[in-house]
């Protein structure tokens, strides 16, 4: 028996050695198997945790620079009204109440407004919320006080509203956020949606993580459904969309090492600024901060549970929960983050059925920072690649101070769409052919007001105002009349000129300018001549005068482009964007001092520390005293000249200055002039550069007047400078009429008779030429001037 | 040992190495707004990342202010002046208290003008002409203002410009002859 076991075992124990070595050699292989992947997933793992580190804490997001319009001023005489009051602060996100408490809350009651107002770092100070009480009357500001503590209050000015981003070529945009600036309601709302027990499952037990890992490389699929708010990160942080076991292991092993390395806090903040939550267009919206702004126009920490629950609901599709698009998705969505808030005890059943009885809260597009001023942003993109890197704009931060008035920016747009519309169906035209472009800036301070590069100023696109570079034909007379005047021997508001065919030799062929209207207008005042726009008299003059002179007068007030001095220039052959005719015009609306015009006032770093200003500079273009009788000549052509058709829009008191301008073939309609406040160029057009059949008057300047209607513009006071004497001139109804000191004719000359009227002749280059005409031209070109 | 414990362990290791592995971390993982944060969303800071303005190509078009010593204004710390403002300051400041500010000035422009000068009387021209050209958006026609801005720019050794500005409240300066004076002393010295 003993020998039977014996043997047995015998015979067992070498299949049983047997069996336990190959056991022991498998148990071996399998271990050294193990140990050389784990070294191989170790340094794997390294190489990861290398790659993770580096891009979580090296690559920072690419902040684009945060682009801001002007802050508005509020002090007691500024003319503001409360609809722009108003408006101002709808454009903030300011929501209204019965009773301003918070910040970026108001109310009115009767024309008391109190304001409290949202905190805001300035190139120079910061500046405190505080509560206001403004007065407004129909003027504007009457009164401003504390409402606290009733101290009047001299100046405030309100917050600086954001007017756009400058975001890398990859297109995202973002506003970064800080954990703190993350409201409770919204991680709660995100949790619920996305990750329940995101502050438990990882930070708590680790190993947790390579247990559902594993579980998923054993199925060889996911089979735990739902990634992990640090699992999203990962893949929207590190990896491609592909979807593969790799990307898989990848993404668990990459998680681990986010999970290890940084606190939940951290890893929640990443993931609030990365998460992808819609679409603007080009730009990709990230981060909540982002997103706060764009749908709802308030910063992230101002937003409540029912914008949370939106908010945390459109990470499962942005655009199918979009609440501007699908409106009623978006409130179911919503109302179902709302259950499941409730369900996780959250929130009450009372806060969630509240919650869900609340709208969606979503900003109108055109405010905040889904507003697009996509014209105006490319002068400042311009004008800040002259001075920063490219990556510095679009990585770093910064922040951009500009000069845009949206006010004025939102009338300018919208005058400019609606009148193109109105002269498309008034003249039955194909619908949406004709183009447009706007410029309007602060005559004395060069600052660009607002910039619309065509009709649909929402799209980015081609920037007319910018880059339609175009003839500008009688805009161009200005120029020729000022040198005239800028030589009082000879020429003053009243030197007749004579309007009559002429003919000039040209290399090669002659050129016989028309005037608009194809009549000759015999002897007339030099002020008539450009109040009418009289081509045959301007060329006379031109030609009297000198074309190179007139070509160094455009170059002195600012065109920068080479200027072919030929004599079509004198009918304005140059082409020039409006932006360009907006620079030309500056000076003449400024006392003939030239400030380069700017849209940048300051760049400050992310850090909110100043880099750089962009300082107000002036320059003497021309001659006070020719400028401000150029200036009273181009008063007349809106009293009883070309622009007359202005005064049913902008109340003759305004005292507007300014000039048509129409190119061959009515190809291009032009207006450019000055308020006491704007000088502003209006250019009507077609892309194609085909004629449009509208004059400067019936185009351009109807655009302008659209825009100045609802502007409140301030007056244009003109001061005569030291060097212009008013005297009386005419006889059976004189008239006063500015003269360069010493050059005014004597009182009571010209009346009485012929030829003695104090004024000095024209050169013979524009001297009446015109033996037939029986009239006696003194009398007529005062005439002509007093009528 | 059974093969879940196993996975632990490895787990576990895997977990050991990537803590120990050797990318050793150096600041905040994410961007972190600095001190300057306010209501509007802002930037990240970047403890290391610095962005200098490219050379401007006009230099009278651009103000390159110092960063690291710069303080707000309201603080009442000067604000570092722009490298060439040292030289012809203390001559200048004499002559700047001459003009006194009309009573038709709003109140709004007259603060202005009084924060004008704490900034400029404590060194800090650049904040000084900043807050001048802020008064001439309440008010581009008052001489007043344009000659403080010449003063500034002035003490600044801008005397070119100083002597613009100055050409420019004369413009405005109306009747105010000692306001002209005072002009035509910065103009003739910009022609010096």
């Amino acid at each position: 028996m003993s020998a039977g076991r014996n043997s047995r075992n015998r015979r067992r124990r070498p299949a049983r050695r047997a069996r336990g070595d190959g056991f022991r050699l498998l148990k071996f292989l399998l271990v050294l198997a193990l140990l050389a992947g784990t070294a191989a997933l170790g340094l794997y793992t390294v190489y990861l945790s290398d790659i993770v580190t580096v891009k979580f804490e090296g690559k920072r997001w690419a902040v684009p620079a945060r682009v801001y319009g002007r802050p508005l001023e509020l002090y007691a005489g500024a003319p503001i009204r409360a609809d722009q009051l108003v408006g101002e602060l709808e454009q903030l996100g300011y929501r209204r109440q019965d009773k301003a408490g918070e910040p970026a809350t108001w109310s009115v009651s009767g024309n008391r407004y109190q304001l409290s107002t949202r905190p805001f770092q300035f190139w120079d100070a910061a500046e405190p919320s505080r509560l206001i009480e403004v007065t407004v009357g129909k003027g504007g500001i009457e009164q401003m006080r504390d409402a606290r503590s009733g101290t009047e209050v001299a100046l405030f000015r309100l917050e600086a509203p954001i007017i756009g981003s400058i975001y890398p070529s990859h297109n995202e945009d973002r506003a970064l956020v800080q954990r703190q600036d993350i409201p409770r309601v919204l991680v709660d709302a995100l949790l619920a949606v996305e990750d329940r027990h995101y502050f438990s499952h990882w930070g708590v037990d680790p190993l947790a993580l390579g247990r559902a890992t594993l579980a998923n490389l054993q199925a060889g699929r996911v089979v735990q459904g739902g990634s992990t708010l640090t699992q999203q990160l990962v893949k929207n942080f590190f990896l491609t969309e592909e979807r593969t076991l790799a990307r898989k292991v990848n993404e668990a092993i990459m998680a681990v090492i986010l999970e290890v390395r940084y606190s939940k806090d951290e890893i929640l903040e990443a993931y609030a600024n990365e998460i992808y939550l819609g679409q603007d267009g080009e730009r990709a919206i990230h981060g909540f901060g982002l997103a706060a702004l764009f749908y709802l126009n308030r910063p992230l920490r101002e937003i409540d549970l029912p914008q949370a629950a939106l908010l945390a609901g459109m990470i499962r599709g942005p655009s199918l929960y979009d609440p501007r698009r699908h409106p009623e998705r978006a409130k179911q969505r919503r109302d179902l983050v709302l259950d499941m808030m409730q369900d996780e005890g959250l929130i009450t059943a009372e806060e969630a059925t509240r919650a869900k009885a609340a709208g969606l809260g979503v900003a109108p597009r055109g405010t905040g920072t889904a507003a697009s001023y996509p014209a105006f942003l490319d002068l400042v993109r311009r004008q800040l690649r002259r001075d920063y890197r490219e990556e510095d704009l679009t990585s770093v931060g910064l922040r951009v101070y500009t000069t845009l008035d949206p006010w004025i920016q939102q009338h300018a747009q919208r005058a400019l769409a609606a009148r193109l519309e109105r002269i498309e169906k008034e003249r039955k035209l194909p619908a949406e052919t004709l183009e447009g472009a706007i410029v309007v800036a602060s005559p004395q301070g060069g600052e660009v007001l607002a910039v619309v590069g065509g009709r649909e100023a929402r799209l980015q696109g081609f920037n007319r105002a910018l880059d339609a570079v175009r003839p500008i034909g009688s805009l161009v007379k200005p120029a020729v009349y000022l040198t005239a005047l800028g030589m009082p021997q000879r020429y003053s508001l009243i030197t007749p000129v004579e309007d009559s065919p002429i003919t000039v030799k040209v290399p090669g062929s002659r050129w016989s300018p028309e005037n608009y209207d194809k009549q000759s207008h015999g002897t007339v005042t030099l002020e008539t001549a450009l109040a009418q726009s009289y081509n045959l008299a301007t060329v006379r003059v031109g030609l009297d005068v000198g074309i190179d002179r007139v070509a160094a007068t455009l170059r002195a007030l600012g065109v920068e482009r080479g200027i072919d001095v030929v004599p079509s220039l004198l009918l304005g052959s140059v082409s020039l964007s409006p932006l360009e005719v907006a620079q030309v015009y500056q000076p003449l609306a400024a006392g003939g001092f030239r400030t380069p015009l700017r849209a940048i006032r300051e760049v400050l770093d992310e850090s909110a520390r100043p880099l750089q200003r962009y300082p107000l500079t002036v320059q003497r273009a021309a001659e006070p005293g020719p400028v401000y009788l150029l200036d009273t000549a181009m008063q007349a052509v809106v009293q009883s000249g070309t622009a007359r058709g202005l005064n049913s829009s902008v109340p003759p008191s305004v005292g507007v200055a300014g000039k048509t301008g129409t190119t061959d073939g009515l190809r291009d309609s032009w207006f450019a002039g000055f308020t006491g406040d704007m000088v502003a160029v209006a250019w009507v057009g077609r892309d194609d550069n085909k004629p449009t059949g509208l004059s400067g008057a019936s185009g351009a300047l109807r655009v302008w007047g659209d825009l100045m209607k609802d502007l409140n513009p301030g007056p244009l006071r003109l001061v005569p400078p030291d060097t212009v004497q008013v005297e009386w001139v005419g006889c059976d109804a004189p008239a006063k009429v500015p003269f360069i000191a010493g050059y005014a004719p004597s009182p009571g000359q010209g009346c009485g008779g012929g030829g003695e009227t104090g004024l000095r002749a024209p050169e013979p280059a524009a001297a009446p030429a015109s033996p037939g005409k029986q009239d006696d031209p003194i009398s007529r070109f005062f005439k002509n001037l007093l009528r | 040992m059974t093969t879940p414990t196993r996975i632990l362990m490895l787990s576990g290791l895997l977990l050991a190495i990537a803590g120990c592995s050797p990318a050793v971390r150096q600041g905040p993982p994410a961007p972190i707004i600095g001190p300057g944060g306010d209501g509007a969303p802002g930037p990240a800071s970047s403890g290391n990342v610095t962005v200098t303005p490219l050379k401007a190509p006009e230099i009278t078009t651009v103000e390159q202010t110092p960063v690291k010593t710069y303080q707000p204004a309201s603080s009442g710390v000067p604000a570092a002046e722009p490298a060439q403002a040292a030289a012809p300051g203390a001559a200048e400041r004499e002559t700047v208290a001459l003009a006194t500010p009309p009573p038709s000035m709003s109140k709004a422009v007259k603060t202005l003008i009084q924060q004008a000068e704490l900034q400029r009387s404590s060194g800090d021209l650049t904040g000084a002409a900043a807050t001048l050209e802020r008064a001439l958006r309440i008010e581009p026609e008052s001489a007043h203002v344009w000659n403080r801005l010449a003063h500034v720019r002035a003490e600044q050794g801008q005397a070119g410009l100083a002597g613009e500005l100055a050409a420019k409240s004369n413009a405005f300066a109306g009747s105010d002859e000692n306001l002209k004076r005072d002009n035509d002393k910065l103009i003739a010295r910009s022609r010096k």
